[in-house]
């Protein structure tokens, strides 16, 4: 099954065209265009994860010419595990009612879910090409998604999308270049090529300097502190299904994008004491984005918002985890990408919810929206309680693993701002909970509410059920998936 | 923006000249693969032909030559063909892109690729000229979106 | 020291053009400038490629029957080619910043950033387009959903401290 990569990627691409077209002649036609290919898609990632467990890591060659001169697509356990992510949040996000994901009223949807599904192809792309260059394309096409999809939100929508587009676009830029660095010393853009090549160079100004330029680029496409300064801005004012994309898959391309390179293609030669002190580096900002995120988020009255400082701060988690270069602290940091997408994508779709019934976005406005809207409220508590961290749900395992890997190293300042966070997490969500859950309602508008309908329930329902599901099989998941991949990466 | 120019001049000379930029764009589409150009240049210089006319002659006329949907169309079929022509060495059990797995006979497997090559440039230059006209549209405001 | 400059100094030059570049993304207060400021650090990177492809005395990156096969008779095409998809996604990207800008001026009349962030945080008063001006609006989404994120449901105003 060499074809198993593009068979994960092609059926994005087929129904971005597909809905564009289709979307011309009927608009209704377009959705349903796009939870077919993401249902397609999702099905060939499973296959394709249970598939490499069995027999290796699968390369394809574009156009049949051999690496290195041809362009290649790598499915190994990493990739297909993002893959599953992807596809999973994407089919979630095309579900929901359009309205109430995009801000759109019915039937001017035609060109969205043609985006979307560029966005979900362009990340899939991403996280299976092996191609330094291959990457850096599906970087571009799914941030231009991004941006178009940012600005559906409004008119504060449209300038935080201006200006991520900006940042978005020196950080593409400032990884184009470290990868002219790469070719002009190597000769190739392979991945396994180049780091074929790379131990020889040890110490080389143009490597180191690539080095920087990648870990740069790639940490502003992550939103690593202190470079997640669009992050707040673009997710707040963005349409919640646009928001639950951004937060869930596309900041994490980033993440593996870095856990990639540095780890496959580096290596340990660049990255110690004769490289770039990266990890320490990544470890120390990802620690301070977790404290600057989890601070500010106290203080937001807006719901999107708060969601979108708790980003800045699981972001932070990430970093850490990648920078401390442990196989226990890579297993914290991709099982938090899982964790991550499942809750924040949970979180923003009951926040559409919310506001397809009443239209708020106001927290000290929510006031008994538990006893209005039962179902979605409990929904949201489950997935609340597994960004706070409580066992069993998926959210304790991340941050034990994590922790236990800065006590491993003896980094008890690290420990202690894990687990602080966590406080100062709960802190805002029990604010959020007492708004929900103890006070009766004050607003018109939510003394009218009702639960929202079937397909807004029914994606709720997933990611909550999934997020005590992952808690509970953590165990099958790190051991079979995430530990092998995190001790090939680092041993 | 849009609509006629008051410089009867340049009406005139965009008339004249639009023609002939849209042969010079196929010619620089068709010549890609062994001088400079290729669908992307090629394209763009379509997509000059039909911006011309949107800028310097009569609304209507303009509107008429070229429809606002033309740009989202063609954007969509460029992409179309070019996926299929891609995906079809992989539903003959090849790889992606991979021309030269569809046997015709009496061509040589070079002269298939290079064939290949060509339909996937002719795809390009038709997305890349409905992506530039549909930028124009919308920055205009007069596509359908 | 200038022999090193001279030989180097398309690399001197391309630093030149990232530093403009990045100054006007971000040092520049009219969003127009911080396009243009975009362009030019994209610009910057396609010269630094075409620079590393260069080859002494080599030619056309197309076969000679006369050069033969040897490599270092021809100028390396793959950066050309890298150069080329780059432009195409930058272009991308610019029409995607365009009708960005275009929506701002609509919404705003002005491209002066401070001037709209201020707008948008409700530190001043919101533009009132004229009579004249409106009519043909042709997105009715730009009035009607365009006011979401400014309408009163939004409880306070976004704290503009918190803009950290």
């Amino acid at each position: 099954m060499t074809s198993l990569p593009i068979l994960m990627l092609l059926p994005l691409l087929f129904g971005a065209v597909l809905a564009l077209l289709a979307g011309l002649w009927r608009a209704a036609s377009a959705q349903i265009i796009a939870v077919v290919s993401t249902a397609i898609a999702l099905v060939m990632s499973v296959v394709g994860l249970v598939t490499v467990l069995e027999t290796g890591p699968i390369s394809h060659e574009l156009g049949g010419w051999p690496p290195p001169i041809g362009i290649e697509y790598i499915l190994d356990p990493l990739s297909a595990y993002l893959a599953i992510i992807i596809a999973l949040i994407g089919l979630l996000v095309t579900i929901y009612p359009v309205e109430a994901a995009f801000d759109l009223r019915p039937g001017r949807g035609t060109p969205v879910y043609s985006l979307v599904l560029l966005l979900l192809a362009g990340l899939m792309g991403v996280v299976l090409s092996g191609d330094l260059f291959h990457l850096f394309v599906f970087l571009e096409i799914y941030a231009i998604s991004t941006y178009a999809l940012v600005s559906l939100g409004g008119n504060r929508a449209v300038f935080a999308s201006f200006r991520y587009l900006l940042l978005g676009t020196l950080g593409s830029g400032l990884y184009l270049l470290g990868v002219g660095f790469v070719y002009f010393s190597t000769g190739t853009l392979n991945m396994a090529d180049v780091a074929s090549q790379l131990p020889d160079m040890a110490g080389s100004p143009t490597i180191l300097g690539s080095l920087a330029l990648i870990v740069i680029g790639m940490a502003l496409k992550m939103a690593l502190f202190p470079l997640h300064i669009w992050l707040p801005d673009a997710h707040s004012y963005s349409p919640p299904g646009v928001a639950a994309l951004l937060a869930a898959v596309q900041v994490k391309a980033g993440a593996y994008a870095l856990v990639r390179i540095l780890y496959d293609v580096y290596g340990p030669a660049y990255l110690g004491a004769e490289g770039l002190p990266v990890g320490v580096a990544l470890t120390w900002f990802g620690a301070a984005g977790i404290v600057v995120g989890s601070v500010l988020a106290i203080r937001q009255t807006n719901i999107k918002r708060l969601l979108a400082y708790s980003t800045v701060a699981q972001l932070g988690y990430i970093g850490v985890g990648i920078g401390l270069g442990t196989p226990l602290a890579l297993v914290g940091a991709l099982l938090h990408v899982l964790n991550h997408a499942v809750m924040k994508s949970g979180l923003f779709l009951v926040a559409g919810g919310i506001i397809q019934q009443t239209g708020l976005k106001s927290i000290p406005r929510f006031a008994g929206l538990g006893k209005r809207m039962p179902w979605t409220m409990a929904g949201f508590a489950f997935v609340a309680a597994s960004m706070v961290g409580i066992p069993p749900t998926a959210g304790f395992f991340s941050k034990f693993y994590l922790v236990w890997a800065s006590v491993d190293l003896g980094s008890w300042v690290l420990a202690v701002i894990i687990v602080g966070s966590s406080i100062l997490t709960l802190t805002y969500f029990v604010k959020l909970f007492e708004q929900i859950f103890v006070r009766s309602p004050e607003e018109d508008v939510v003394d009218r509410a009702t639960d929202p309908g079937a397909r807004i329930l029914g994606t709720v329902g997933v990611l909550a059920a999934l997020v005590v599901i992952i808690g509970v099989g953590n165990a099958v998941i790190v051991s079979r998936v995430l530990m092998p991949v995190a001790e090939r990466l680092v041993g | 923006m849009i609509g006629a120019y008051p410089s009867v001049v340049v009406r005139v000379v965009s008339a004249l000249l639009s023609p002939f930029i849209l042969l010079f764009g196929l010619y620089i589409i068709a010549h890609g693969h062994y001088g400079p150009g290729g669908g992307f240049a090629g394209g763009v210089f379509v997509a000059a032909a039909v911006i011309l006319p949107r800028m310097t002659l009569d609304e209507e006329l303009a509107y008429r030559l070229a429809p606002p949907w033309l740009g989202p169309a063609a954007g969509g079929i460029g992409m179309l063909l070019f996926l299929a022509v891609a995906t079809v060495p992989l539903a003959l059990g090849g790889d992606f892109l991979d021309y030269a797995m569809v046997e015709i006979a009496g061509v040589a497997a070079s002269r298939i690729r290079y064939l290949g090559i060509l339909v996937v440039e002719i795809a390009v230059g038709i997305a890349v000229f409905g992506s530039v006209v549909l930028i124009f549209d919308v920055l205009t405001g007069k596509s359908d979106a | 020291m200038i022999e090193l400059f001279l030989d180097r100094y398309v690399y001197v030059f391309v630093l030149a053009l990232l530093c403009i570049g990045l100054y006007g993304m971000l040092g520049k207060g009219d969003l127009v400038k911080k396009v243009i400021g975009m362009v030019i650090f994209q610009t910057a990177i396609y010269i630094f490629f075409i620079q590393g492809s260069l080859q002494q005395d080599g030619t056309a990156p197309i076969i000679d029957p006369e050069l033969g096969s040897d490599p270092s008779a021809y100028v390396d095409p793959l950066p050309h080619l890298l150069i080329l998809t780059a432009i195409v996604v930058g272009v991308g990207v610019l029409g995607v910043a365009l009708s960005l800008l275009v929506r701002i001026y609509r919404a705003h009349g002005t491209f002066d950033e401070a001037v709209v962030a201020a707008r948008l945080a409700g530190a001043s008063e919101p533009w009132r387009r004229g009579p004249a001006g409106d009519a043909g609006e042709t997105s009715a989404r730009g009035s009607a959903d365009g006011s979401d994120d400014d309408a009163p449901d939004d409880g306070s105003p976004d704290d503009p401290a918190s803009e950290a």
